[in-house]
């Protein structure tokens, strides 16, 4: 069995990228899922996925490269929410509710009136592993490496924007510019990661893995650290059940995370009070 | 009002609007140096508000002027308590960009008395540490103000008792000059050189020996006051809610069995 995926590996240049792309989506969405689930900014991967939405929707009626379309988009988007939250006016989770809709009706209304409504819903919504070629990696490994740097050269910063915003501004940590930081880093993760996990399996490699963190981290690196191996353990081996049982790999990978956080969360039960 | 006569904080003609409601009007007082202050007044009197215009957080109209640097010592609530942050890092805060920072806050931590607790999380805290833990954190800039915000809200007796004692040593010893909003009248009583009553407008500001009931009653509303200095002088509070909305005193007095009968 583990010949034939090694065998596979070699033979088909597909099937080599679409592991080495989810491995670094596994990478990017590990190192930015702990600080999105402990600032409480869960649903940021849907919201930005449907500003891509409405960012295709544009490009296309107006006939410029989509791919800058989707990045234009999820850029407006993440801005928005920095906007609506400035002031602490409101949440971060609040403003991703307002804006995501109307992102999505404008991308839906845009469409209507479009004779080249081409989009394959069932892609958009859980991605198209298989569909990998050398641009989509490249670009994958720039924003794996750019949370990277950006995260950890701001861990400090980071932490106390989550943890005690108005003490950390007090302090002089300049928290509005950490937010857009962390705010636009965000969207290129989605952007990068979003034509192999799609909408539903980006909103798990984002959320899933800094649950599991939350779990037992000591500090934001190490929710860190564990996050990314979450991801990694998580989508190497739903991508090998995909490929042993011919199931779709995006929502194999999703049920496959899933069932692994809980299991971590009944082995910390006394933790979660869960009777 | 004792102490130097140089004025550390000055305030004049603050007013700050949240949309259409006016929380503060007004208000003109001025701080010396070394003094300890305690500000009191009813829920929704604008005391944390006031702390906030001087501290920067929100926008005002007047002037405020602040002769020193300054440390602050936020709510209970402040910190995200689900985060993982230790100590250490919770503390260096003000000097994070300083190389010996370890030392400093090793130090620090020993003042508060928490010299073990510099790998404990945060969150892990009790009530009366983690206050400790913000007032080290507060301390380690050496500020020349120190602003408290119910610094008690949370903490059992022995905690408050601790954490009392640290800053009277902290005005006798270094001469910080001491703002402090809290809800323990009987506390600010005993502690402060002065008191300053505020109900969106200040009512008194004097020392602490020459305040009279009158004083509080303008402040509080027309209702019994009565205090002891042995007793709970949440009381008072509770009496005025009680003043203002009856039905919802009278659930959680039934429901937490502590009932006031005079």
């Amino acid at each position: 069995m583990v010949m034939g995926i090694i065998s596979d590996l070699a033979n088909f240049e597909f099937l080599r990228y679409s592991l080495i792309a989810t491995l670094l989506v596994s990478l990017s969405t590990g190192i930015i899922s702990p600080i999105i689930v402990y600032r409480g900014m869960e649903f940021i991967g849907d919201g930005l996925s449907h500003a891509i939405f409405a960012g295709v929707a544009v490009a296309v009626v107006a006939n410029f490269n989509v791919f800058l379309g989707a990045i234009l988009a999820t850029v407006v988007f993440a801005y928005l929410i920095y906007r609506l939250n400035k002031s602490q006016a409101f949440h971060e989770s609040t403003a991703i509710g307002i804006l995501l809709p109307v992102f999505m009706s404008i991308g839906v209304i845009i469409f209507s009136k479009s004779p080249r409504y081409t989009t394959d819903v069932t892609s958009y919504l859980f991605g198209n592993i298989l569909m990998v070629v050398k641009e989509d990696l490249y670009f994958l490994v720039v924003v794996t490496i750019l949370s990277a740097i950006v995260v950890f050269a701001n861990l400090y910063k980071i932490s106390y924007w989550i943890s005690d915003e108005d003490m950390a501004q007090f302090y002089g940590i300049k928290t509005n510019t950490t937010k857009l930081l962390t705010l636009f880093l965000t969207s290129f993760v989605v952007v990068s990661a979003l034509k192999i996990a799609g909408v539903i399996v980006m909103g798990a490699f984002l959320v899933l893995p800094g649950v599991f963190a939350k779990i037992s981290a000591n500090s934001l690196k190490q929710a860190i650290f564990r996050a990314t191996t979450f991801n990694i353990v998580a989508s190497l081996l739903g991508f090998l059940l995909s490929y042993y049982f011919d199931l779709p790999p995006g929502p194999t990978i999703v049920l496959f995370g899933f069932l692994l956080l809980i299991l971590f969360i009944s082995l910390n039960r006394k933790k979660f009070e869960i009777s | 009002m004792r102490n130097s006569s140089e004025k550390v904080i000055v305030v004049k003609d603050l007013s700050v609007k949240f949309g259409d409601v006016e929380v503060l009007k007004d208000v003109s007082f001025e701080i010396p140096k070394g003094s300890f202050t305690g500000i009191i007044g009813p829920n929704g009197a604008g005391k944390s508000t006031l702390l906030k215009a001087i501290l920067g957080f929100i926008d005002y109209e007047g002037m405020i002027v602040l002769n020193g640097t300054v440390g602050y010592v936020p709510q209970l609530s402040s910190f995200n308590r689900e985060f993982p942050m230790n100590v250490y890092d919770f503390v260096r805060l003000p000097i994070r960009k300083e190389e010996n920072w370890k030392e400093k806050v090793d130090e620090l931590l020993k003042e508060v008395g928490l010299e073990r607790f510099g790998q404990k999380l945060v969150g892990t805290l009790s009530g009366g540490e983690f206050q400790r833990a913000s007032l080290a954190r507060a301390l380690i800039s050496k500020p020349d103000i120190l602003i408290l915000d119910e610094p008690e809200a949370g903490i059992d007796e022995m905690g408050k008792a601790k954490f009392y004692e640290l800053l009277s040593k902290l005005k006798e010893e270094d001469h910080i000059t001491i703002l402090m909003v809290s809800h323990d009248i009987g506390l600010i009583f005993e502690k402060c050189d002065n008191v300053m009553c505020l109900n969106k407008t200040i009512h008194c500001h004097r020392p602490t020996e020459a305040m009279k009931i009158e004083d509080l009653k303008r402040t509080f509303g027309e209702f019994d006051i009565w205090i002891r200095s042995d007793d709970h002088y949440e009381v008072e509070h509770e009496k005025y809610e009680h003043s203002r909305h009856p039905e919802a005193t009278n659930d959680r007095r039934q429901r937490d069995g502590n009932g006031y009968n005079k």
